[in-house]
């Protein structure tokens, strides 16, 4: 009993003691006094409250006296100059010593029960911070932003302890039981109604972030589910702004938050489910739209784990959903928005959005239609946006740099996936249109069926997207690591579409693209043909073809052309030489002939080259042995010529060459020991062809009409006539129209003997003087090779004459004799009658011949040198040598009449109808 | 004197004096003259009461801001040592305190008439009460609970209050509660049936259907209170609340602890899963069979005169409750949760066992035997069942 009453006593002059500390100045209060006060908190509960209004008012102390200093002097901040900013705030050490002795001592009490102790103290310096954080900002301060109140209050130890002693102790909670523990508590403090406290709560959430965030956004959740709507209250935005100010540092617990509470909503069962799982999606939209922060956590990689069978799952909650959103805001508005705001993470929505319409599993053709309207409302307001809005929306940007990711999407062969996704390349196209280039370019190269291309031909038929695609041509064109010929094939059929466009499409511009393109075209096209790629130089002469017609139109520079008439040449010989295909070699050669007289038309100089070309073609092999008659042949196989030279290389040198007359060597690289590079002859039947064909093809590039009518200019033959004597006359010298004397040809035979070679190994050069000859005075331009193979027959037939053979026994001599002196007479250098004399050579001797050769046709022509000016226009417009008034003087045809009358049993009723008639009148006369 | 004169006074003074006079002139005005009428003596010490003491109203009998926690607190001590320093009579039989000073506390925390901050006050005040030993104090306490009945709001409150802002805070170990039963028996049996109707009882409408669970410090002190005195559940009983409370005032009949208690050992095997509180249970179950079987007789040797109590009733052993949670588990079918139905089965036919033998239950015998097979079957259930019907 005593003892008790001891007891009691004891007790109450502590209390005592206590209470008299209590009515002291805080400025005296000593660290024993402080720790004698702990000892009431454990002993007498009753004294508890007290206690810790005591420490509160302590703690308020502490803070007011820095506050005051800083009142005393707050230019310490402004005046950088003077030394008192060398001067921190500081509160008097000893205030400081038992604020942090408060602290410990709280904490070992934590420390020794948390059970019991950790939430009052929580609860008390939450409370405290509350009241403290609110006092002095509505009294000292207007309202700051979150970052300045923190760093306000950063500069207060003092209320660092405070906060301190709050997150030990959340800390403390969480190890021993939990977060469960603790979330009621936040869960009170997030219930704070000024948004002074924000700062407190940016600290908490400093040290435990996923906590805060989750606990702040269930708060938001639980608020929705009751106002059964949601509102962006102040509260939201206080969070909003420690959410932004947490995502500075913990933006990886924002997005772990966010999508564990997305994951939340997946529940297995919905009947089960709580009211505010339910409500976190509804949420989370709308806070997505509030916050950039919260928008960027849910666009993230996370969403890569969302698939359509989890969204699937949610499919069921979506009528309940519906109470959240109202008429003019509705889910999918909310979410077009939230699109249209979003940044990196697009790329995962955009993937994910694909992946749903993209697939064909019927369980899921409800969230197929939604991703198809939500992209559509999507696209339509991105487009809108961006054709009425200065602004750009922060999408756009992200899209931009996230375009690879829809590639895929765009080359998709499901054409409700390609159309949306070439739509959406369509819309950020009328922001930034450069970035349309790479996409064109690269389904250029992949597309490969006719949905990629109609994806494509979409695109490019959207608003000005037409502008880009020369662009995007240029970047396909400069790929080196693809093969081209897939670029070769879309271009085809787009310029097929643009001559002949399907209704709401306009590609107008392909061709001039393209044309702009022609140095690369050419190069391929004769890559092509050299490695044999028939397939791919069919293409690509379809779209020279198609665009023969713009090449017209724009002023093209003159290499350009050039090369383009070489690519043709070159492409119209190798389909002659290597296309098995004859309807595919008709059709080339046809092809080429109007390509080139396309091209010819405009350009003399692009006509001349082509004549060139061509002449040069025939003059070597192999083209050369296209045209050699199987009798006419020393190998029955052509062995390709083996050249070491790179022909690329060749080809780069000589690209714009301009010099007229310079050799453009064709050559193969290949192997000439190799067998399977010889290939069989062509036999008589392809010879002809192939001689039909050539002409033909001459004939385009010389005829200069536009109509197609092959009519050609004096002009073009004579120049073709000189192309031939360039390229058949070793040469410069003697290249003039007269015939020397006989006796002169001992000067000039080698180059005269070199010339007949060439045009006896190449009788296609027969039937080219043969169209010279036919477009008369041409053929006088080609007198120098007349006169060549003029003498060397002439020494030919003496030869045969001195040993007496016969005629006919020299069948190749008597050949050339004929074409000769045939070529001369459609020419009209042998005028009446000498004209005949290509009929009586082949019954004559060589001896004959001879006396023929050199009376007829060397002297005659020697005397009367055959020049143009003999020629006269005719009333329909050709040139004509008037032979009946202008008559052969009588010593140059005795020869031929004696011959004649020597073999008159044979030639009779000609020699009558030439020399009879022409006595009498004669003798008439 | 005058009303008004009183409290101009008291209100010449500052606060530490004013409440003192206060609480001396309430001490005259309550027990002294009876001259004046006596519903107008209440009205002024009402006044008085909560202006000079509380501070709840101010001159104009208005409310006032709530005073600081350290004024509070000091409030606290100067109303402790109030009644500590009053003389105590001889004749004091440590269990109803003194008659005067009960009637000052009632009055200080009257049923109805007080501000709701009032009932914090009167927690704190037996809390530090308790701390301090000031024995006079929790036996008016005792007797104000067992006059309003222990498991009314009033007293429910100050059970709860005590849970939440004392027994969490002290260790079970701490002698001032081990010394409780000896300085305030009224007190201790009082807030023990108080404490028992709080838990595992979703009669009590705040609890929302859940079934709560008393704190292990409460638990651990009940048993303990009962195991050092057998009779201590009794008290109430027998104690004589005549004499303690002011004239003209009719004693209210007492409620012994052992029905909310028993609950709680039946309850504890299906809903408790930490295995170190099932075994407070099981000793309490012990404690509270010893006391009924054993307390009773020792007392009525020594006070023939007393009337028999009632530990149980027929009609609320075993409450619908604790038959639909019976039948839930049941419906589990799991081994460890059917021998937790059959630990229940046998303590409730154990405890009926003992009731009957100590003679103090109250029923028909043939409603009891219904409310018995209504339970699951159980070897010593039949064996009871038998013995009753014989």
């Amino acid at each position: 009993m005593m003892e008790m009453k001891k007891h009691q006593e004891d007790q109450f002059t502590k209390l005592a003691v206590f209470l008299s500390e209590t009515k002291q100045p805080f400025i005296n209060v000593q660290t024993a006094q402080i720790t004698c006060a702990i000892e009431l908190l454990k002993v007498l509960p009753a004294a508890q409250d007290a206690v810790f209004e005591y420490y509160a008012k302590f703690f308020d102390y502490a803070i007011s006296t820095y506050l005051k200093q800083l009142k005393v002097q707050p230019s310490w901040v402004e005046s950088s100059s003077t030394s008192s900013r060398l001067e921190p705030l500081t509160i008097p050490p000893e205030i400081i010593e038992n604020v942090t002795n408060i602290r410990d001592v709280l904490l070992r009490l934590v420390e020794e029960d948390h059970l019991v102790w950790a939430p009052v103290v929580l609860h008390w310096s939450y409370k405290l911070l509350g009241k403290v954080s609110k006092h002095y900002n509505m009294h000292e301060f207007a309202r700051m932003p979150l970052g300045d109140m923190l760093r306000f209050w950063s500069q207060c130890s003092v209320a660092y302890i405070l906060v301190d002693i709050n997150n030990k102790t959340i800390a403390k909670m969480m190890k021993a039981e939990g977060e469960q523990s603790v979330d009621s508590m936040i869960e009170t403090m997030l219930g704070y109604k000024s948004s002074s406290f924000e700062w407190v709560l940016a600290q908490i959430g400093d040290s435990f972030p996923s906590l805060v965030i989750k606990d702040m956004l269930l708060c938001g959740i639980k608020e929705m589910c009751i106002t059964k709507k949601f509102k962006h209250t102040e509260k939201l935005n206080s969070f909003i702004r420690i959410l932004d100010h947490l995502s500075i540092t913990y933006f990886n617990n924002i997005k772990d938050v966010v999508f564990k509470l997305f994951k939340l909503s997946l529940g297995e069962e919905h009947q089960k489910m709580t009211i505010e799982n339910i409500a976190i999606v509804p949420f989370l939209l709308h806070m997505a739209m509030c916050s950039s922060t919260l928008l960027k956590s849910m666009l993230c990689e996370n969403l890569t784990q969302i698939t359509p069978e989890v969204l699937n799952k949610l499919l069921p909650l979506y009528p309940q959903w519906k109470k959240y959103f109202d008429e003019q805001c509705s889910l999918l508005d909310i979410m077009v928005q939230v699109l249209l705001n979003a940044d990196r993470g697009i790329k995962h929505v955009l993937n994910l959005i694909f992946q749903l319409i993209d697939c064909d599993d019927p369980k899921l053709k409800i969230l197929k239609t939604g991703a198809q309207t939500l992209f559509e409302l999507f696209l339509a307001e991105l487009e809108y946006s961006l054709r009425t809005n200065r602004t750009t929306p922060p999408i756009v940007k992200a899209l931009v740099t996230n375009l690879h990711s829809i590639k895929l999407y765009l080359l998709s062969t499901n054409i409700n996936v390609a159309q949306p996704a070439g739509r959406l390349l369509s819309c950020i196209a009328i922001r930034d249109q450069e970035c349309l280039l790479p996409y064109i370019a690269t389904m250029l190269i992949e597309c490969e069926n006719s949905t990629q291309l109609e994806t494509l031909v979409e695109i490019l038929s959207f608003g000005v997207n037409m502008a880009h695609f020369d662009g995007g041509l240029v970047y396909a064109l400069v790929k080196t690591d693809v093969s081209l010929s897939n670029v070769w094939s879309n271009i085809n059929t787009l310029l097929s579409l643009e001559s002949d466009p399907p209704e709401g499409i306009s590609l107008y511009g392909v061709s001039l693209a393209v044309v702009s393109h022609l140095d690369k075209i050419c190069r391929s096209m004769i890559e092509c043909c050299h490695s044999g790629d028939m397939h791919s130089a069919h293409l690509l002469s379809s779209i020279l073809s198609k665009i023969a017609t713009k090449l017209c139109m724009k002023e093209m520079s003159v290499p350009k052309v050039l090369y383009c008439v070489k690519a043709a040449v070159l492409y119209f010989f190798t389909c002659l030489f290597k296309e098995k295909d004859e309807m595919f070699k008709l059709k080339a050669c046809l092809r080429m002939n109007k390509f080139v007289n396309t091209v010819s038309y405009r350009s003399s100089i692009a006509r001349t080259a082509a004549m060139k070309y061509i002449l040069d073609g025939v003059l070597k092999e192999p083209f050369s042995l296209l045209f050699v008659m199987p009798d006419n042949r020393r190998n029955d196989y052509i062995i390709q010529p083996l050249e070491r030279t790179s022909l690329m290389g060749s080809f780069f040198q000589q690209e714009f060459n301009l010099m007229f007359g310079e050799e453009i060597s064709i050559k193969f690289d290949k192997d000439e020991l190799h067998p399977k590079y010889k290939t069989p002859v062509f036999d008589a039947k392809s010879v002809r062809f192939n001689e039909q064909r050539l002409v033909s093809f001459l004939r385009s590039c010389y005829s200069s009409d536009e109509c197609y009518s092959f009519e050609p200019t004096l002009d073009t033959v004579v120049s073709l006539a000189l192309l031939v004597v360039q390229f058949v006359s070793p040469d410069v010298m003697y290249n003039g129209l007269p015939w020397p004397d006989e006796d002169f040809t001992k000067v000039t035979i080698e180059r005269d003997v070199h010339i007949y070679h060439t045009i006896t190994t190449k009788p296609i050069l027969w039937t080219i003087l043969g169209i010279l000859a036919g477009h008369r005075p041409a053929l006088c331009y080609c007198s120098v090779l007349l006169r060549a193979v003029c003498a060397c027959l002439i020494n030919h037939w003496g030869a045969v004459n001195h040993t007496k053979g016969k005629s006919k026994d020299n069948r190749q001599l008597l050949d050339d004799t004929v074409k000769l002196l045939n070529t001369m007479s459609l020419g009209q250098l042998l005028p009446k009658p000498l004209d005949v004399l290509g009929v009586i050579v082949p019954e004559l001797t060589p001896q004959q011949i001879l006396i023929v050769l050199r009376d007829c046709v060397w002297t005659y022509t020697r005397d009367h040198i055959p020049a143009p000016a003999l020629f006269l226009r005719n009333n329909i417009g050709g040139m004509w040598r008037d032979t009946t008034t202008v008559a052969v003087p009588k010593p140059y045809s005795d020869s031929l009449r004696l011959t004649m009358i020597e073999n008159i049993s044979q030639f009779g009723d000609l020699y009558a109808r030439l020399f009879t008639n022409n006595k009498q009148q004669s003798m008439e006369t | 004197m005058d009303y008004n004169e009183v409290k101009v006074n008291l209100r010449k003074f500052g606060f530490p004096l004013s409440t003192v006079n206060a609480l001396n002139q309430i001490q005259t005005i309550i027990n002294g003259e009876t001259s004046r009428k006596q519903h107008l003596n209440e009205d002024l010490a009402m006044d008085l009461i909560s202006e000079f003491i509380f501070c709840e109203t101010n001159e104009e009998g208005k409310s006032t801001k709530p005073m600081s926690r350290i004024r509070y607190l000091e409030l606290l001590v100067m109303i402790c040592e109030y009644f500590n320093k009053t003389k105590i009579k001889p004749d004091n039989d440590n269990c109803c305190g003194d008659t005067a000073l009960n009637a000052i506390f009632m009055t200080l925390f009257p049923q109805f008439g007080a501000p709701p901050q009032r009932t914090n006050m009167l927690v704190s005040l037996v809390s530090l009460a308790i701390s301090t030993y000031s024995n006079l104090i929790l036996q008016s306490a005792g007797v104000q609970m067992q006059q309003l009945g222990c498991s009314s709001k009033y007293s429910s409150q100050l059970a709860d209050g005590l849970v939440k802002k004392f027994f969490t805070f002290i260790s079970s170990n701490s002698s001032s509660l081990h010394l409780l039963p000896q300085n305030a028996p009224l007190f201790t049996a009082n807030l023990m049936t108080s404490l028992s109707e709080l838990y595992f009882n979703t009669k009590t409408p705040d609890t929302n259907m859940i079934i709560k669970e008393p704190p292990r410090v409460v638990l651990e002190t009940v048993v303990q209170w009962i195991n050092s005195d057998p009779c201590l559940c009794f008290t109430a009983h027998y104690t004589d609340l005549q004499r303690a409370l002011p004239s003209g005032a009719i004693p209210m009949a007492a409620t012994l602890p052992f029905l909310g208690l028993f609950r709680w050992c039946f309850f504890a095997p299906l809903c408790v899963k930490n295995n170190n509180d099932l075994e407070l249970y099981s000793e309490l179950h012990c404690a509270l069979i010893e006391s009924v079987m054993q307390g009773w007789k020792v007392y009525s040797e020594q006070n023939p005169r007393v009337s028999r109590p009632y530990t149980l009733s027929v009609h609320s052993v075993v409450p619908q409750q604790l038959k639909d949670l019976i039948e839930e588990t049941i419906k589990l079918n799991d081994p460890v949760t059917m021998h937790a139905v059959e630990i229940v089965v046998e303590r409730l036919t154990q405890s009926i066992h003992a009731a009957i033998i100590s003679d103090t239950i109250f029923g028909n015998k043939q409603d009891l035997v219904n409310q018995l097979e209504s339970l699951p079957e159980n070897d010593v259930l039949k064996t009871l069942i038998k013995r009753i019907q014989v």
